[in-house]
């Protein structure tokens, strides 16, 4: 998935467009959306969670 | 070392311990694992994995929880034929209850399907693992198994955090606030069925979705459900909450989930988008503050116990639709037991497709039940969610056509009355049927007579009976029943007019008179009525209810049962036969073999003669009307009356009954007799509904249909059906509903969450007085007849003092018309006359026109206040009361102004609470007006009552008067109580702060001794030594001498302090003590108790009329002083009340004598401290002291609420003892007070207190203490505190720190 889609699908999800360095937990991401995200994006819900940005995400399913 | 428990385990470990051996608490969830699986490489991987996960391994006992290992658990090993086979398999495993003392927490399964399937299984009891924590694992070993790498967070991290947070770092303060604030005014919870214990038992319904539901979605639709089954307009849902983000447990495998009570308001015009949006923002704004136990939240509401409830159904929306590989294998993983369920739960997951889960508590539910919830929940989902943005209301109309209540089927057939009665004269001709002023007549004449009845009024259809009450009514009720006709009570006291409009109407082919039986032209009508009752219709004119004999012997056969009458019952007849409570009394007495005793007129003359009446001729059971119920509570709380003592039940309906009576009935009857309150409209033959009032219950219920009885709620409103429904009205059928026949009852209801319905009002205008159904539209019919009235409008009112009255309001067609009372009563019924008119140019009307009846509700029609202008005063303020008239003159004749049988038993026994002497309502008879009766009453002391009532004995009697007393250099005070820990204080300051002699009254042998004891009293406070000769010792008991004398000054400050004393015992001492000093005309400084405030936000600086909230003798005996003061002052007499707290002793000194140090000392010598979320307000007593003096030396007068610090919270404080050095673990209370009782006698005695409490007092509202804002306080905090302790430990109330005990 590329950032622009992460972007995309995690705006889905929230309703609204976060900017990169935004707390996804901040803007409505609950635990039931970090839970599809982790499954969609094959991540650990842990790791999501820990560090709860686009950009840290995005260096996550980067590898 | 041993760990303490999280909340979150300690509520859990609790739960266990309530309910030992019960496998309730354990949650089981299998992998289905498909493809090819290495057994030995899971074993390893799954052995790590488990390994690794403390929380698994933890042993609990109440010193707290050690980790150690599990050595050698299994992993259960087996071959399964199918997946069903397994299901069983693993659904017998979760019976096994887990030993929280001694592990295993957890037990594991491989079953091999085939080889290409199999089955991992997990049971772990609910104390190490949530719904995450099986997550967490399934996916650790998933990930040790195909080699990748992985690991948990720390454990001892998770209990760090949650020691932080619990210990009180501010957070949980901040968190609770919100809760309780969210909370407040909330609703019980709507449930779908009636709350009942959580049950080791689930019943489980699966079901696939056709889309994914996101978790607001889900809840906003089960939020329309509950609302459309239930017509709530609040339904509070529980919503669980993992808890783990931005938390230590974030990759801990632990139990660490919540549960959070979500309230959502619902309304027809709301959509699932709109309810979703709601649903959001509210799980957003309550996010940062999921921590907050919910335990603790309950007990913050002060839900904790019986069947009270935080929150309805709970929706769990489960995003584990984790992909797991093991290898090639991949797995879904399948829930088996979620663990307890309180109510119901709505569980939404993903396995392999959207699936919804609904566990629903077997005692509570069904299977059928389940399942029919269950389809409903999914198609109003499928409907709300095919359009987001339709009004709730089009999707919802045929929903409710669901029973929200049924009462069951019937446990005897329903036979004809007819049969009945034949039976028990044949099974028991010589008992006595019917009695009246001795004479009885036996069940065989009484059959006897009947059947000749029968005779002469062959071959009709109605028969009109218009008899006063007695044998001869009661015959030829029974002998038309006996010929297969309907009877048509007609009450012989009606105006003529009204009679012939409803023979004109109704048509009868018979009329029965005093003067004999006479045929009339009849018009034909059905077979198989039973009997036509009128009651007053929406149109203006009476309609007349068509009952049949199936729905009459319905009725029997239901509600016998339901009453438990007895053949050895002896029933009172109390109703106008032209009421229904009539068919009640005389068809379930003779259908039981009962006797009927019928009640005379002379019988009401008061009260007090009713029950007397009663109590001589034994009769066991009571059918009031609720407004005649209310006067008998009334005379029975005050004393004037007792409850006679065969009485075994008391059945009450016809209007809503006033949750203060009910409270005062428990008090005054003590369980002594059974009270039912019935509610059903004519319409559906008496009774639909019965509640038995039990104690304790804030609510007054109307309770669950009796047998045969269906009800629905349909938009609030309810609709009743079943076999108890009458036919309809003469002229029209009733409505259907659902296809069925059913009756709207125009009533709005609220089903409880224990099933119970409450009633809330009416939905239209219509409007109750006197237990008559008032239509305002008759009276403004007849209004109208007047030339001088061009137009009406009439509406119901309910005074503050709770009289019901109608108003009119009418536009004269010039001059104000005169007269209209008696134009009226040519008309109406009494009851249903206007008791006040008003005259106004126009009527105030809405935009569409229609007359504005809200607006014409709310116009204030003062009753005129009166004065104390002596008897004729009172006796007018009664009438004005009762009658809920205005501007009655003393000449005004009481019945010509309305008064009825209810008024006159209303005005006789309100006077005589008020008088304290007995009132015959003869007197009234006699003397009509006022001024008459005011002559008239008899002179006399105060009847003795027989249970003292702190509100009778809250009258002032008339000798109480202000005297000049003459002025005095130095002034001598009179001060009470001064040897006690607020009276050495008092005697101190006054002797500092005025040069005033003080007179003290000791209970000693002598003065020498007395004034020892105040030497005494002011030592062990260390206060300064009295000086000579300003302290003059009165050798007396207040509660045996009347003190005589002229002080400038009365301080009032003795009294008898026991929580646990009945009123009667502390009267003396508190209330009349009080009175013999009010006599000393002196002025008058009363130091009271802010527990005498009502419940509620806030605590006025005023006094306050009597309240339930009175509950124990000490606050009645405070409220009764505070009340004589009060009037005193009204007389005249300069008069102040200060209000204290708690009282906490001065800086560095206790009262060890106080509940708080009783705790602490018990506390300490326990070595544990009570889990107490309250908090009170406190009052220095130095402080109390200086303010007491200052403002009644600035001439106070008035309430003075003395609080001038913010209230103390007691853990607070009980933290500050343990944290001055004294090792006290913080303990539940139940927990606490049952060391105690192994404790020493003081420590037991305490104990004692706790078992005695009712419960933890209810939180005071915020206290006004504007009054007493200038002086000042030193605070209460922990140096204060640890100098309280200082003191103990030099008095030895305490142990030295450290001090094994």
């Amino acid at each position: 998935m590329s950032d622009e889609e992460l972007r995309s699908y995690v705006g889905e999800l929230l309703g609204e467009q976060p900017g990169a360095d935004d707390d996804l937990l901040e803007l409505g991401m609950d635990s039931i959306r970090l839970m599809a995200v982790a499954d969609r994006l094959g991540a650990d819900f842990a790791d999501l969670a820990e560090r709860p940005t686009l950009r840290a995400w995005g260096e996550l399913i980067r590898g | 070392m041993a760990e303490p428990l999280t909340a979150a385990q300690l509520g859990i470990w609790t739960g266990q311990a309530l309910s030992p051996g019960s496998p309730v608490y354990n949650a089981g969830e299998y992998v289905d694992i498909r493809g090819a699986l290495d057994e030995r490489r899971f074993e390893a991987a799954l052995r790590e994995v488990i390994g690794a996960a403390p929380a698994l391994h933890a042993v609990f006992s109440d010193a707290g929880q050690v980790v150690r290992e599990t050595d050698g658990w299994p992993l259960h090993r087996l071959s399964a034929s199918s997946v069903e086979e397994a299901e069983a398999w693993m659904r017998e495993d979760l019976r096994v209850c887990a030993d929280l003392a001694a592990g295993p927490l957890f037990a594991q399964a491989l079953i091999r399907i085939d080889e290409d399937r199999h089955l991992w299984y997990q049971r772990i009891h609910h104390i190490a693992a949530d719904g995450y924590a099986f997550s967490l694992l399934a996916r650790r070993v998933a990930e040790a198994y195909s080699g990748r790498p992985g690991s948990f967070g720390s454990y001892a991290a998770v209990l760090e955090e949650a020691a932080r947070y619990e210990g009180g770092d501010g957070t949980r303060a901040r968190d609770r606030a919100y809760w309780v604030g969210r909370c407040a005014g909330m609703p019980a919870p709507p449930l779908l069925a009636p709350a009942a214990p959580v049950s080791g038992e689930v019943h489980r319904r699966t079901a696939k979705l056709p889309d994914r539901v996101p978790p607001e979605v889900a809840v906003a639709a089960t939020a329309a459900y509950l609302h459309a089954r239930t017509g709530a307009a609040e339904v509070v849902l529980g919503l669980p909450v993992m808890n783990r983000l931005g938390s230590a447990s974030l990759k801990v495998p632990c139990m660490a989930m919540n549960i959070v009570p979500l309230r959502v308001p619902v309304s027809p015009s709301d959509t699932l988008s709109s309810l979703a949006g709601h649903v959001a923002a509210e799980i957003r704004h309550g996010r940062p503050h999921h921590r907050y136990r919910y335990e603790w939240l309950r007990r913050d509401l002060g839900l904790v116990g019986g069947d009270r409830r935080l929150f309805g159904p709970v929706v769990n929306v489960l995003p584990f639709g984790y992909d797991l590989r093991f290898g090639e294998a991949r797995g879904t993983v399948h829930n088996v037991s979620a663990g307890p369920v309180e109510d119901l739960s709505i569980a939404v997951s993903d396995r392999g497709g959207p699936c919804a889960d609904f566990d629903a508590n077997a005692a509570a539910y069904s299977r059928d039940e389940l399942d029919a919830h269950a389809d409903g929940w999914l198609s109003l989902l499928q409907e709300l969610t095919a359009d987001p943005d339709q009004p709730l209301s089009r999707v919802w109309k045929p929903l409710t056509g669901g029973v929200v209540l049924d009462g069951g089927p019937l446990s005897v057939p329903a036979v004809p009355v007819a049969h009945l009665i034949a039976a028990q004269a044949a099974a028991g001709p010589h008992a006595v049927a019917v009695e009246q002023e001795g004479r009885r007549l036996t069940y065989r004449e009484l059959l006897t007579s009947a059947r000749a009845f029968a005779d002469r009024v062959a071959g009709a259809s109605l028969v009109a009976i218009m008899l006063p009450r007695g044998f001869d009514a009661v015959t030829a009720i029974v002998g038309t029943v006996l010929a297969g006709a309907a009877y048509l009570p007609l009450d012989p006291a009606w105006p003529r007019a009204r009679v012939d409009g409803i023979l004109a109407a109704a048509r009868p082919d018979v009329l029965v008179t005093a003067g004999g039986v006479e045929r009339r032209p009849g018009a034909p009508r059905d077979p198989g009525l039973a009997y036509v009752m009128y009651t007053s219709g929406s149109t203006g004119r009476p309609k007349g209810v068509a009952v049949g004999q199936e729905a009459l012997a319905h009725f029997v056969a239901g509600a016998t049962g339901v009453y438990g009458l007895r053949a050895d019952d002896r029933v009172l007849q109390f109703a106008p036969l032209h009421f229904d409570a009539s068919v009640e009394e005389i068809f379930l007495t003779l259908c039981a073999g009962a006797t009927l005793v019928l009640r005379t007129d002379e019988m009401l003359q008061s009260v007090g003669r009713l029950l007397q009446a009663c109590a001589d001729l034994g009769v066991t059971v009571l059918d009031l009307p609720t407004a005649f119920w209310h006067e008998v509570v009334y005379a029975l709380s005050t004393g004037t009356a007792a409850l006679p003592p065969r009485v075994r039940t008391v059945i009450i309906g016809g209007e809503a009954a006033l949750p203060e009576r009910v409270a005062r009935w428990h008090a005054a009857v003590r369980g002594s007799a059974r009270l039912l309150n019935t509610y059903g409209p004519t319409e559906a033959t008496v009774v639909a509904t019965v509640a038995e009032l039990v104690p304790g219950d804030p609510d007054v219920p109307i309770g669950r249909p009796l047998p045969g009885v269906r009800a629905a709620v349909v938009d609030g409103e309810l609709v009743l059906m079943g076999g108890g429904l009458a036919r309809g009205y003469l002229d029209a059928p009733f409505g259907s509903h659902a296809g069925e026949p059913a009756y709207r009852t125009g009533d709005r209801v609220r089903v409880r969450a224990d099933g119970a319905l409450l009633h809330l009002g009416r939905i239209d205008d219509e409007f109750k007085i006197s237990g008559h159904r008032v239509d305002p539209a008759e009276v403004e019919s007849a209004l109208l007849l007047h030339p001088g009235v061009r137009e009406a409008a009439v509406v119901g009112q309910v005074l503050d003092s709770g009289t019901r009255r109608l108003v009119a309001h009418v536009v004269p067609t010039g001059e104000e018309p005169s007269g209209l009372r008696e134009h009226l009563a040519g008309l109406l019924p009494a009851a249903v006359i206007p008791s006040a008119y008003v005259f106004t140019a126009t009527l105030p009307r809405t935009t569409s026109g229609k007359i504005d009846r809200s607006a014409l509700k709310a116009t204030a029609v003062e009753t005129a206040s009166r004065g104390d202008d002596g008897l004729v005063g009172v006796v007018l303020r009664v009438w004005e009361e009762v009658l809920g008239a205005t501007g009655i003159t003393p000449a005004d004749d009481f019945f010509q102004l309305g008064g009825q049988s209810l008024q006159t038993i209303q005005v006789v026994n309100r006077l005589a609470a008020e008088l304290g002497r007995d009132v015959p309502a003869t007197l009234l008879f006699r003397h009509p007006t006022a001024a008459a009766l005011a002559a008239a009453l008899p002179p006399g002391a105060r009847a003795t009552a027989e249970a003292p009532s702190h509100v009778a004995d809250a009258v002032l009697p008339p000798d109480v008067l202000p005297r000049a007393v003459p002025a005095t250099r130095p002034p001598t005070y009179l001060l009470t109580g001064a040897t006690g820990f607020v009276g050495a204080h008092l005697l101190s300051e006054l002797l500092t702060s005025t040069d005033a002699r003080i007179a003290c009254p000791v209970r000693a042998a002598d003065e020498p001794a007395a004034l020892q004891r105040l030497a005494d009293a002011l030592a062990a406070q260390g206060l300064p030594e009295l000086p000579r000769g300003r302290v003059l010792p009165i050798p007396a008991d207040l509660t045996k001498a009347e003190l005589t004398g002229d002080y400038q000054a009365v301080y009032h400050n003795a009294a008898v302090v026991s929580v646990t004393r009945p009123y009667s015992s502390m009267r003396a001492a508190n209330v009349t003590a009080t009175l013999d000093l009010l006599r000393l005309g002196a002025p008058f400084h009363y130091i009271s108790t802010l527990a005498v405030a009502a419940p509620g936000p806030s605590v006025p600086e005023e006094y306050v009329p009597p309240h339930p909230g009175l509950r124990d003798g000490y606050t009645q005996s405070k409220w009764a002083s505070e009340e004589l003061v009060r009037q005193a002052g009204e007389r005249g007499l300069h008069t102040a009340v200060y209000r204290l707290g708690r009282v906490a002793g001065a800086d560095g000194h206790v009262n060890p004598g106080d509940l708080f140090w009783r705790i602490v000392r018990a506390g300490v010598l326990a070595g544990a401290r009570p889990d107490l979320d309250l908090a009170e307000p406190w009052t220095p007593v130095d402080y109390a002291a200086r303010a007491v003096v200052t403002l009644s030396h600035a001439g106070a007068t008035g309430v003075h609420n003395l609080a001038p610090l913010p209230p103390v919270h007691l853990a607070e404080a009980l933290e500050w003892v343990a944290d001055d050095g004294y090792d006290l673990p913080v303990v539940p209370l139940d927990a606490w007070v049952r060391r105690l009782r192994n404790g020493d006698a003081e420590s037991a005695a305490t104990a004692a207190f706790f078992d005695l409490a009712t419960g933890p007092p209810p939180p005071m509202g915020h206290v006004h203490a504007g009054r007493s804002a200038g002086i000042p306080c030193p605070p209460i905090d922990r140096g204060t505190m640890r100098r309280y302790l200082a003191h103990c430990r030099a008095t030895g109330l305490l142990p030295a720190k450290g001090t094994p005990c």
